[in-house]
């Protein structure tokens, strides 16, 4: 298990698909911010004055992250805060399905879908995979504390 | 584990995005107001919307053939570069009744804010198709239009946002008569109404 953890081309593989998927969802997301606050709007989970200011800066966060991931900058911390993002995505599509809303996923901005458990399956494969970086990064630190570029 | 670098790591992280989308959003011309107002959904009484019907018998799918607002079209450049959202954050909406009895009297300019895939699978009778996520590129179409034409909107249902894309940047333009169907084209086919695809249209 150990091994697993540690392997770096399995971290490698998993920095990548997390920080690219990141990076593109948060392009479209960036150009048009009105689009996500309509969509953040549609699942009805947040204050409406808490909306645009989300709409604003999420994107940002998943931008540095996908980037800093890829780059094995801050891994430590941009995974774990990708890591809270997923967990949320899967509660926020989840509780959208289960309250049978009709809505756009707004998980990748333009290109709309609509919430399915697809999405939520999708999203776990990628918190196991951020989790895994984590756990990578934690353990890499404790053994060389100069790697983990922190 | 060293969790204090971790949590100042993440603040740094979240500081940093922030601050590039609080820069970003005040000098992009996408930007959005901080604060988020609620839009309101006014429902249309019949008078207001058949009152008038000479004036509105716009076929639908043919090109209107209008006085040119020759101000509109001299101004074209500098409205579109100072394009901005309205401030008004309410619609009229209309419900499916009232939008047969605008299909069979052929009043209105309808249009479908749906995506060019979703028109093409399936529309309402006479919809010509404005993307919501595009409507900048119909600025030189709607600005010979007549300012108060009868305009119907609707994309999917009343979560759908690119009606709204599409309504906002025709009040920019002037036009005042904007109706939005608001169960759109999925309580459209839940009524089992009939609708043309690209190819039978």
């Amino acid at each position: 298990m150990r091994s697993i953890i540690l392997n770096k081309y399995l971290v490698l593989i998993s920095r990548f698909i997390v920080g690219i998927v990141f990076i593109i969802a948060s392009i479209d997301k960036i150009a048009v911010p009105e689009l996500f606050a309509i969509n953040i709007e549609g699942y009805d989970l947040l204050p409406i004055s808490l909306i645009n200011i989300t709409a604003i800066i999420v994107p940002w966060i998943e931008l540095l992250c996908g980037i800093f991931l890829i780059s094995s900058f801050y891994l430590r911390s941009s995974s774990f805060i990708v890591s809270i993002f997923l967990v949320s995505f899967i509660l926020m599509i989840t509780s959208a399905i289960l309250r049978g809303l009709h809505i756009d996923c707004g998980c990748f901005g333009i290109d709309s879908s609509e919430v399915s458990w697809y999405r939520v399956i999708e999203d776990i494969i990628l918190l196991l995979m951020s989790i895994h970086i984590y756990y990578y990064s934690t353990k890499i630190e404790d053994l060389h504390p100069l790697k983990s570029g922190t | 584990m060293k969790i204090r670098p971790l949590f100042k790591e993440a603040f740094l992280i979240i500081f940093l995005s922030i601050l590039l989308g609080l820069v970003y959003n005040t000098t992009s011309r996408k930007g959005i107001p901080l604060i988020r107002e609620e839009i309101k959904k006014i429902t249309t009484s019949d008078t207001l919307l058949f009152s008038n019907p000479e004036k509105d018998t716009v076929l639908p799918n043919v090109p209107v053939i209008a006085p040119l607002h020759e101000q509109a079209l001299r101004n074209a450049d500098s409205i579109e570069r100072n394009y901005k959202r309205p401030e008004k954050k309410s619609i009229n909406i209309v419900n499916i009744e009232q939008v047969k009895k605008i299909l069979n009297e052929k009043r209105a300019l309808i249009i479908d804010a749906r995506d060019v895939e979703s028109y093409r699978q399936g529309h309402i009778n006479g919809a010509i198709n404005v993307p919501g996520l595009s409507v900048d590129q119909y600025f030189e179409k709607f600005v010979e239009l007549p300012r108060d034409t009868l305009i119907l909107l609707y994309c999917n249902n009343p979560t759908c946002h690119l009606s709204r894309l599409v309504g906002d940047f025709l009040q920019t333009l002037g036009f005042t008569r904007l109706y939005h169907f608001d169960g759109g084209f999925d309580e459209w086919m839940d009524k089992k109404m009939p609708y043309v695809t690209e190819d039978s249209n």
